[in-house]
């Protein structure tokens, strides 16, 4: 994307940010409430129309020597500079600045330990909060400081010692490096300056849903109709908080500063996948959104996240089983799919060395054939022989000499869906054959396991079992209670854990409108949320981009086991 | 709001009636609600261990500035971020490492180190030997970087010494896969005498409740080492950064006269 246009969208949304927004040409706004119009002139959003925020914006995603040192605690040469921690000297690349004060240079904590908020507008203010005792007490270690200055700045980042004149914590290491590096550091520190943040103006949040036009009508009702819902009642409930700041004495407005009214933009991409680049590039100049939400498709997602990579857009949990093998940092999902169950079986195959054959059938469905390109893949690189063999189902259907071929070493993997599983009955000689199929393709829908599959045959399944405690699905009441039909749990499911964890961390962003900030809070959230929708457990951590990391590989006569019985057919298999 | 106006909110006083309210309203808002309009806890506490999420919980309450800077934070007249600035308290009080001694166990489990080896973590614990132990994750951002450095400096000083056995300890299990594992050790120059477990997450969390480290999410985790002699010796159980130096000290100490 060019300079301009980086700078023309962020302007659009600043022109019109007091403006209500209720679709523009080529969408459909997905929720139609409008805003209360606001007096212009009443603008809150943080400094968002100077034109520096826009400048800094573009600015920090460029390479320079100061991101590089910044990102990665090297020189943009890839030399090394030495770094003095708790008195040991270190190379810097075990300590980027972003590893510790984050992307976002917003900070963190972890374990108790603060990072404090490093960016340039922060570091070059007082912090002078005059503390209460009760106050003090309660949170602990309150401090004001003089604003930094350049000179400041660069004694707290080479010897520790803060613009107080006091020491640092001694987590806070000491960088040795020259002044030309210092000061592209601190230009860079300058440029993290969120106060022209796309899709965000003094009222309005702009969020988009992706919606590929292979997606069934039913599906996408079911999918909208979950969406609506919670978005407005959310709006409902930000009004609710509007107007305690109204009638409340002692409420500010900067307290709901990042109370906004959600706009919820259907972005559909029609046809090729090769178009959708520019099918998005075309939604988003129109109309620029903070971030991207939910959303599904059933093709490969990878034509998004590489929209959302370029143009530095969060894209949060889409529904896909079919996400890129190696993640971006922009885009957070569910579970790496299908990918994930075909390291299953690898994960499998070396555990137990017995099986030298695997014999792959694949149906119509493009998760099928990915799955099995995978596996092949992989099965090149283990280290006991195995032969690889992938068919479709129909000419594993007209080749019924197949059959003789088994034996206890072959291993035989289905990746098919319930229909065509159908199709292959008792006496296509799989009945005594250890054979593998996949959850996912059967759409969860267990019932649909022929009957005739042999004993030793097992599920692949990414997700909690059915009998399962320790899920929490808080989304199924949520959706009962309103009266939402639910013919894609999953979906719907998704969808709503998706909104819900999208709120929160948007609450705990406050009012510093930094995508990689929200990216952040997720990232140590997750693990807290109430919610699981059919995940067995969801965790994230900096750089993890698949919150369910493991999968079920079970004998079928094992599904409904105890959870005792049941957990050591659970793995997270090696990338 | 612009900058300028900020600051000049910065210098007003605090009304003091409003933040006692405030206060009431923080503890009531983090444990119901959240924005979403469900009232229903912000935190379900149904996972095994209710205690763990409890304190947690209350780790988050207490520490981490994201939770903290609700909207019931209300203090009028305040710039909307110095909650938040000022919440980098001055830490230079937490360098202090303190040091304690204890009686853990380490249950019977059977875990796999960096080689995807299966590993007695009981038998590797209870060694007649010393062994300095610590729980990691590799996406760790902060803590784990400066306590395996820390370790790193340690193996590499104590080379020479035979009978030691460092131990890192995985409690992101999941990501930490023996090969992801084996990568960690590499960055950190890791000699064959310092081993890195990972498992499954029950057994993981099976270990970090009798070593008293689990905190219920790994992003609330703590810096601690532990060490001991032997077998028949009591736990030393580190809390903080103790420096390379220290352990190397703490090392010989607890070696004299064996
Ligand atoms: C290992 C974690 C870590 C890394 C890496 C790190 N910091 Fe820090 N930094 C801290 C902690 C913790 C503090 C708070 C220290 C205190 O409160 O005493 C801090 C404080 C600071 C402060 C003082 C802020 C204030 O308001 O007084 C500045 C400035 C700073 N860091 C800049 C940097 C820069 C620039 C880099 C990279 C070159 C960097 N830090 C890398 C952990 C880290």
């Amino acid at each position: 994307m060019s300079v301009i246009n980086a700078l023309l969208s962020a302007a659009f949304v600043v022109a019109i940010g007091c403006l209500p927004l209720t679709g523009q040409a080529g969408q459909a706004t997905v929720q139609t409430e409008t805003a209360n119009p606001q007096p212009i002139g009443k603008q809150r959003t943080p400094d968002s129309a100077t034109e520096t925020g826009l400048v800094n914006r573009f600015a920090r995603n460029q390479p320079s020597e100061g991101r590089s040192l910044f990102m990665t605690g090297q020189p943009s040469d890839g030399s090394s500079i030495s770094v003095l921690s708790q008195g040991q000297s270190l190379p810097g690349e075990l300590f980027a600045c972003a590893n510790c004060h984050r992307h976002s240079g917003l900070g963190t904590s972890e374990g108790g330990y603060q990072v404090p908020d490093i960016t340039g507008p922060t570091l070059f203010a007082p912090i002078e909060v005059k503390q209460r005792e009760l106050y003090a007490e309660r949170t602990e270690g309150f401090y004001t400081r003089p604003a930094y200055t350049r000179d400041t700045l660069r004694m707290a980042i080479t010897q520790g010692i803060s613009s107080t004149g006091k020491t640092l914590s001694k987590v806070m290491p000491r960088y040795q490096l020259n002044d030309a590096q210092t000061d592209a550091l601190i230009n860079y520190l300058n440029t993290l300056d969120y106060s022209a943040p796309p899709g965000v103006s003094a009222d309005n949040l702009q969020l988009a849903t992706i919606i590929t036009d292979d997606v069934s009508a039913e599906e996408k009702q079911a999918l909208l109709s979950t969406l609506n819902q919670f978005v407005k009642e959310k709006n409902a409930q930000t009004r609710h908080e509007v107007r305690r700041v109204k009638y409340s004495p002692w409420h500010k407005d900067w307290q709901y500063d990042n109370y906004r009214h959600w706009e919820l933009n259907l972005w559909e991409l029609r046809g090729d996948p090769s178009t959708w680049f520019a099918q998005l590039q075309q939604y988003y100049d129109t109309n620029p959104v903070f971030a991207v939400v939910g959303g599904t498709s059933h093709q490969r997602w990878e034509p998004v996240s590489a929209f959302c990579e370029a143009q530095a857009l969060p894209c949060l949990f889409p529904n896909t089983d079919l996400p890129p093998d190696t993640p971006g940092h922009y885009s957070i999902y569910f579970s790496a799919g299908m990918n994930l169950e075909a390291r299953r079986v690898i994960y499998l195959l070396k555990k137990h060395s017995r099986y030298n054959k695997v014999i792959q059938v694949t149906g119509e469905d493009v998760r099928s054939t990915v799955a099995a390109e995978t596996l092949a893949r992989k099965v090149t690189s283990l280290s006991a022989p195995t032969v690889s063999e992938t068919l479709s189902l129909s000419e594993y259907l007209n080749n019924p000499s197949l059959t003789s071929e088994n034996s206890a070493s072959t291993l035989y993997i289905l990746w098919l869906t319930g229909p065509e599983l159908k199709k292959l009955s008792a006496h296509s000689g799989l009945a005594d054959a250890t054979v593998i199929l996949s959850s996912t393709l059967l759409n969860r829908q267990l019932d649909q396991i022929p009957g005739w599959l042999s004993e030793q045959s097992w599920l692949l399944h990414p997700y909690s079992l059915p009998g399962s405690t320790s899920q929490r699905i808080r989304s199924k009441t949520w959706l009962y209670a309103r009266g939402i039909a639910t013919p894609y749990e999953r979906l719907q499911s998704n969808t709503y854990l998706a909104l819900s964890v999208l709120t929160e961390s948007m609450m705990h962003i406050r009012s510093n409108f930094s995508q990689d900030y929200l990216i952040e809070r997720i990232e140590h959230m997750l693990e807290n949320s109430p919610e699981t929708s059919v995940y067995q457990r969801l965790s994230l951590a900096p750089g993890q981009r698949f919150a369910s990391k493991g999968c079920y590989l079970i004998p079928l006569k094992k599904i409904d086991g105890s959870a005792e019985e049941t957990r050591q057919y659970w793995a997270a298999p090696e990338r | 709001m612009n900058r300028k106006q900020i600051r000049s909110l910065l210098t007003n006083p605090v009304k003091t009636g409003l933040t006692v309210a405030a206060l009431a309203l923080l503890s009531t808002s983090l444990l119901q609600a959240h924005e979403g309009g469900q009232h229903e806890p912000a935190m379900e506490i149904s996972s095994e261990d209710s205690h763990a999420q409890h304190k947690a919980m209350m780790a988050e309450m207490k520490m981490d500035h994201s939770a903290h800077e609700d909207h019931a934070m209300a203090t009028e007249g305040e710039d909307p971020h110095a909650h938040h600035k000022a919440m980098m308290s001055n830490m230079a009080g937490k360098d202090q490492v303190q040091r304690s001694s204890h009686d853990y166990k380490a249950p019977h489990l059977t875990m796999l180190n960096q080689n995807g080896e299966p590993v007695a973590i009981d038998k590797l614990l209870n060694s007649d030997k010393p062994v300095l132990v610590n729980f990691i994750f590799t996406t760790c951002p902060t803590i784990c970087p400066v306590l395996s450095s820390t370790f790193s400096i340690v193996n590499r000083e104590l080379a020479g010494v035979e009978d030691l056995s460092m131990i890192s300890i995985s409690i992101d299990p999941e990501e930490d896969t023996p090969e992801a594992l084996q990568r960690y050790a590499k960055k950190f120059e890791a000699r064959d005498n310092w081993s890195f477990i990972t498992g499954s997450v029950e057994d993981s969390i099976q270990l970090q409740k009798a070593f008293d480290i689990y905190r219920g999410s790994k992003m609330n985790h703590e810096p601690v080492t532990y060490l001991r002699a032997s077998a028949d010796k009591p736990w030393t159980r580190l809390d903080g950064f103790p420096s390379s130096e220290q352990l190397v000290s703490e090392y010989h100490h607890m070696t004299m006269g064996h």
